[in-house]
């Protein structure tokens, strides 16, 4: 019988057989279909390039080493540090999986410095699926933590930029908050410079699966401030500050022959390592994003503007009567004394404002306007710096300018500048008539050490030569004739008094003024400008309050640049 | 089934090759991290020892202060005292007065006419508390 079946070609099986093989050939399919499935997903996943979503989504789980950049640090022009990133460790549980929390807490505790029984507390509650334990753990205790290898305790590194100077240059900087957005100063205006590039980690193809591009580290950034000037500065003003019981004041000290600053100085300054425990309101750098009424240090660019137009000299002469009327506006000298026939150097000399308005009528407005624009006046200095104004100076282009606004112009009246712009008009007139363009950074140095400096750049002449000579010329006398507060042993200064009303809704504050004094030194060659600006002294001048600052900043400026005296410098033998 | 298995084979081998690469990189890349946080905490250290407040305050407890007076000394027939950095951009005044005297000086050390007298004198200017404006 069997061999008749098998002679026919007819399987003849017993339907427990054919069930049998029926059910393998099922399982053989259904096998068949997973390792399909698989070789698929591999596929996919190894052959088929992920699109950017995907590679954002799992950027941080993915690839967490690689990710993240190191912020560049920012650093004086010698190099020393002002603001750096380090890594902190957060430690946190997931109290729902801990057994043995009695004896965790007494391992955590001596390196987070709780008692244990704190830490019991936040790990013992089985429901709580995270607790934090502790954040800004230094490295090495964080380190020493992941050592102990417990299980449901992480630790995590959080990067924290920090300021180990402080309040030091806390304007200039800026700082970084805690999700690592930068504000203010050099972090928000060179952020993408400082930020770096994150890393990517992925896959791209068969024959490279996994692509790694490395994180690359933020540039570190040099500044043109020294580090010992600005604390001379900020030293100094904060001394006056409080000598006059002042509300605010400002510094700023810059080379004439670059207009690379060297300290730029505000008070109050916050804490950028605290930043939230001040006040919004300081965090603006006043030296550039607030104006104020310069007042009689602007005669130092009168002066330079009718002696390059010609329409006066040093010895040119005035009837001074003590006031001038300007259709229904009387301008009054300072001292409201008439002193007579008087030159122009005198007329510095005593910061007379009939003599500014002398000299500013014999020009014009036209003439006037051209040189206040020249000089860097209503409009930003164009500093790298985040947060600058453009100031304002009405001319006769101006909706309801008139007459009196020229007279008040004059004297650094009636007109807004930021105190960097009235540093740099300085810094022109003490540099020869030419305005340079003011910088902070003075170079960039790329993760693979390669060197991007700034290079000074000249923006135009103001002035020329000679009468740029002129005004140094008067403006030493200035200081040896009538502002002795400002004078430096052995040297000789240049300088401008400035004593400022406050505008306010519908005129002038009656109480408080602006002091301020800008000069330059050593007068025959300078090698620096200073300007000092107090805010609502008590009671004094601009050669009260501001000059001695100025004094004492000049004096140690020339001991630490190393500048020696005129009779050494300039000696002839 | 042979071709496919050695394929499998060498691209699983290359697969966890390239695994372990990528394991002993993380690993090397931690370490790296954690000295790059190490070098800025002590970078950090660094800086806030050094800071000048706490410097003058260090100074300053330990007896010193600004110097008195500052006395630049000139030795022999040399140049006096150092020079204005780029002869002094803006300042034709210095530069010229001093080159001059370089000349003058040396030309009259060599004919033998500069004396003793006029080198001490050189040698002994008065600096930092006369001359001023």
């Amino acid at each position: 019988m069997e061999s008749l079946c098998r002679s026919s070609g007819v399987d003849v099986l017993n339907p427990l057989e054919r069930q049998f093989r029926r059910r393998l050939a099922l399982l053989f399919a259904a096998f068949a279909g997973f390792a399909l499935i698989l070789v698929g997903r591999l596929v996919y996943w190894q052959v088929i390039p992920r699109t950017s979503t995907e590679i954002g989504l799992t950027q941080d789980q993915e690839s967490a080493p690689f990710s993240r950049p190191q912020r560049g640090a920012i650093r004086d022009r010698n190099g020393e540090l002002l603001a750096v990133e380090i890594a902190e460790y957060e430690i946190s549980a997931a109290p729902s999986w801990i057994k043995d929390a009695e004896g965790v807490a007494k391992k955590l505790a001596p390196f987070l410095t709780q008692p244990w029984e704190i830490i019991y507390n936040k790990i013992s509650d089985q429901k709580a699926p995270y607790a934090l334990l502790a954040q800004g753990v230094p490295l090495e205790t964080g380190l020493a933590i992941e050592k102990l290898k417990l299980n449901s305790i992480q630790a995590e590194l959080k990067p924290r930029r920090v300021y180990p100077l402080g309040t030091m240059a806390s304007h200039v900087l800026g700082f970084v908050n805690a999700e690592g957005r930068a504000f203010y100063g050099v972090e928000e205006q060179y952020d993408q410079v400082l930020r770096g590039q994150p890393g990517v980690g992925g896959k791209r193809n068969v024959i490279n699966p996994h692509r790694f591009v490395r994180p690359r580290n933020g540039s570190e950034i040099y500044l043109t401030i020294d580090r010992t000037i600005q604390s001379v500065a900020e030293r100094e003003l904060q001394a006056t500050i409080f000598e006059h019981r002042a509300a605010a004041g400002s510094v700023v000290v810059l080379d004439p022959r670059t207009g690379a600053i060297l300290a730029m100085a505000s008070w109050p300054a916050y804490d950028p390592n605290n930043y939230a425990a001040s006040s919004p309101e300081r965090f603006a750098n006043p030296v550039l994003s607030a104006q104020y009424e310069p007042g009689s240090v602007i005669k130092v660019m009168t002066m330079a503007a009718g002696l390059e137009e010609g329409v006066i000299s040093p010895d040119s002469t005035y009837e001074d009567a003590g006031s001038i009327r300007i259709a229904n506006f009387v301008v009054w000298n300072w001292d409201r004394k008439a002193h007579g026939t008087t030159t122009m150097t005198e007329m510095m000399q005593h910061s007379l404002n009939v003599g500014a308005v002398h000299v500013v009528f014999l020009l014009g407005p036209e003439r006037f306007y051209r040189y206040l624009d020249a000089f860097g006046f209503a409009r930003p200095t164009g500093i790298d710096l985040a947060g600058e104004i453009a100031g304002s100076v009405r001319n006769p282009n101006t909706p309801n300018w008139s007459q009196i606004d020229l007279a008040t112009n004059s004297f650094g009246q009636g007109m807004a500048a930021t105190p960097l712009q009235v540093t740099m008009a300085m810094a022109a007139v003490a540099n020869g008539g030419v305005l340079f363009q003011p910088y902070i950074v003075d170079r960039v140095v790329d993760a693979d050490g390669n060197i991007l400096e700034t290079r000074p750049q000249p923006r135009q002449r103001v002035i020329s030569e000679r009468v740029a000579h002129e005004v140094t010329r008067m403006l030493m006398k200035v200081v040896s004739g009538g502002v002795h507060q400002a004078e430096v042993k052995g040297y000789r200064m240049a300088g401008k008094t400035g004593t400022s009303q406050i505008p306010v809704l519908g005129g002038y504050d009656p109480d408080w003024n602006i002091t301020s004094f800008a000069g330059y030194g050593p007068a025959d060659d300078p090698q620096f400008v200073i300007l000092v600006k107090v805010d609502k002294p008590r009671a004094g001048l601009g050669s009260d309050v501001a000059a001695p600052a100025f004094q004492r900043i000049a004096e140690q400026l020339l001991t630490y640049m190393q500048i020696p005296p005129d009779n050494v410098r300039l000696a002839k033998w | 089934m042979v071709l496919f298995s050695l394929a499998s084979v060498l691209y699983l081998s290359q697969a966890s090759y390239v695994t372990s690469m990528s394991y002993r990189i993380a690993v090397l890349d931690k370490e790296l991290q954690t000295l790059q946080g190490i070098k800025a905490r002590r970078m950090q250290e660094f800086a806030e020892v050094t800071a000048p407040a706490r410097l003058d305050a260090r100074a300053i407890a330990l007896g010193y202060g600004p110097p008195r007076q500052t006395v630049y000394v000139n030795i022999g027939a040399a140049p006096a005292g150092p020079v204005a950095p780029d002869g002094g951009s803006g300042n034709p005044g210095q530069a010229g007065p001093v080159r001059d005297a370089d000349i003058w000086t040396w030309l009259r050390a060599w004919f033998g006419m500069e004396s003793a007298a006029v080198t001490n004198s050189v040698g002994s200017l008065p600096v930092g508390g006369w001359g001023g404006p």
